[in-house]
């Protein structure tokens, strides 16, 4: 899957778990700078399980902190 | 001819009791770095009720134990379970000082640690030994002093806890009567131990220093498996009665955090009003959690005799359980 797909693909869902920001999402982009809270976070790793067929372990909630580390870590696991 | 049938555990009496010291989210705010509405958003908890110093979780126990026992209209109880995460003391268990002021009498006493499964885990304990013989009439209680075992400056946990006990009285009965337990689904995963511990003070760590003595939870990772386990749990319960999920009346999950039962809620399609709450005003109170709510949602009319309810719980283990009862016909105490 191309880079931009799954970047479409992962804003799309980082809006519906909450995120009222509009327009592209900055790769560097924090996910608390976009309005989510920690729990947000954990739905929205859920939704990318759900979205890609992946999984994502305890350990990536601490780390996969920002819209290009979850691109990232979906092209990875892809 | 001679039969035998097993007998059910049939729910009889319900009773709960929260001490009378308030701490709200304004009050933490005043010394931690949080508010009122970081706490709500997150967790869905205004307020929680705290022991003062001296006060220890069979003091609350005794309390719910006797709002029970009267709700029940009898003293005639042959074993005592305590589900509890903080026991008055490492050893002995609990349950026997709260049988003794009880004044119960010597009957079998004894904790069952399953942190906030713990009523769940103890309810199938008392099932079994109704359906073995071994009794007639069960006092469980959920009880905690939670509190006790925070970090006063970490907001994480300070927020979520509370101080609570909630009581049950089941006594022998039959199949098909209202209050009889119908199923339960119990299960644990000890590799996700970490999730939620209090590292020293056990064998593995008997004199710890200050930072490893403190309960700690790992929130957003808990946040994770209690939705997908009290999910799987609920359904496999509904699985084993028969029931879909718009026929529960009453969902009582273990009060962990508002946003994690709306979760369950929503992922298991139950009527998100048929969902007893009362985080909102005691907090987590962990083990003591969902006999609490059953006791509130008693006295304030939201549990009817005929209502077909449901208990989810998913606590430290991890452990994970869940039952089906149809509610008896009660009064409170």
């Amino acid at each position: 899957m191309e880079t931009q797909e799954i970047s479409s693909r992962v804003g799309r869902l980082i809006r519906q778990v909450g995120s009222k920001v509009e327009g592209e999402l900055p790769s560097s982009a924090e996910f608390r700078d976009l309005g989510l809270d920690s729990m947000d976070v954990v739905d929205l790793l859920n939704s990318v399980e759900h979205e890609f067929g992946i999984a994502v372990p305890d350990s990536g909630i601490p780390v996969i902190t920002t819209v290009g580390a979850l691109v990232e870590f979906v092209e990875t696991a892809l | 001819m001679i039969t035998a049938r097993t007998p059910a555990a049939v729910l009889c009496g319900v009773g709960g009791y929260v001490p009378p010291k308030v701490v709200t989210n304004d009050d933490l705010a005043a010394r931690l770095d949080t508010s009122d509405e970081w706490i709500r958003s997150r967790v869905g908890i205004h307020q929680r009720h705290v022991v003062e110093p001296g006060t220890a979780t069979s003091d609350l126990a005794v309390r719910a134990a006797e709002a029970a026992l009267q709700s029940a209209g009898t003293r005639d109880i042959d074993v005592v379970v305590l589900a509890t995460t903080t026991p008055d003391h490492p050893c002995p268990a609990t349950a026997p000082t709260v049988a003794q002021r009880l004044g119960l009498g010597c009957v079998p006493a004894f904790d069952v640690s399953a942190v906030c499964s713990g009523f769940v885990y103890g309810l199938a304990v008392t099932a079994g030994m109704i359906a073995s013989g071994l009794a007639r009439h069960v006092l469980l209680i959920g009880a905690e002093a939670y509190t006790t075992i925070l970090d006063p400056y970490d907001r994480a946990t300070v927020s979520v806890f509370g101080d609570g006990a909630g009581a049950v009285v089941v006594r022998a009965g039959e199949p098909g009567e209202l209050g009889a337990v119908q199923a339960f689904d119990l299960g644990s995963d000890g590799g996700l131990a970490e999730l939620i511990m209090t590292k020293g003070g056990g064998a593995r760590h008997p004199r710890p220093d200050a930072a490893d003595s403190w309960f700690a939870m790992q929130g957003q990772a808990v946040y994770r498996h209690a939705v997908r386990r009290m999910v799987g749990s609920s359904r496999a319960v509904l699985d084993a009665v028969g029931w879909k999920p718009q026929d529960v009346d009453r969902f009582v999950g273990h009060q962990a955090n508002r946003r994690i039962l709306d979760a369950v809620a929503r992922e298991l399609e139950v009527a998100p009003e048929s969902a007893v709450i009362n985080i909102d005003r005691v907090g987590n109170t962990a083990g003591a959690s969902i006999p609490l709510a059953l006791a509130d949602a008693v006295a304030t009319g939201e549990l009817l005799a005929g209502d077909k309810v449901l208990l989810t719980a998913f606590g430290g283990g991890a452990t994970w359980g869940s039952s089906a009862l149809t509610w008896p016909a009660l009064r409170a105490a």
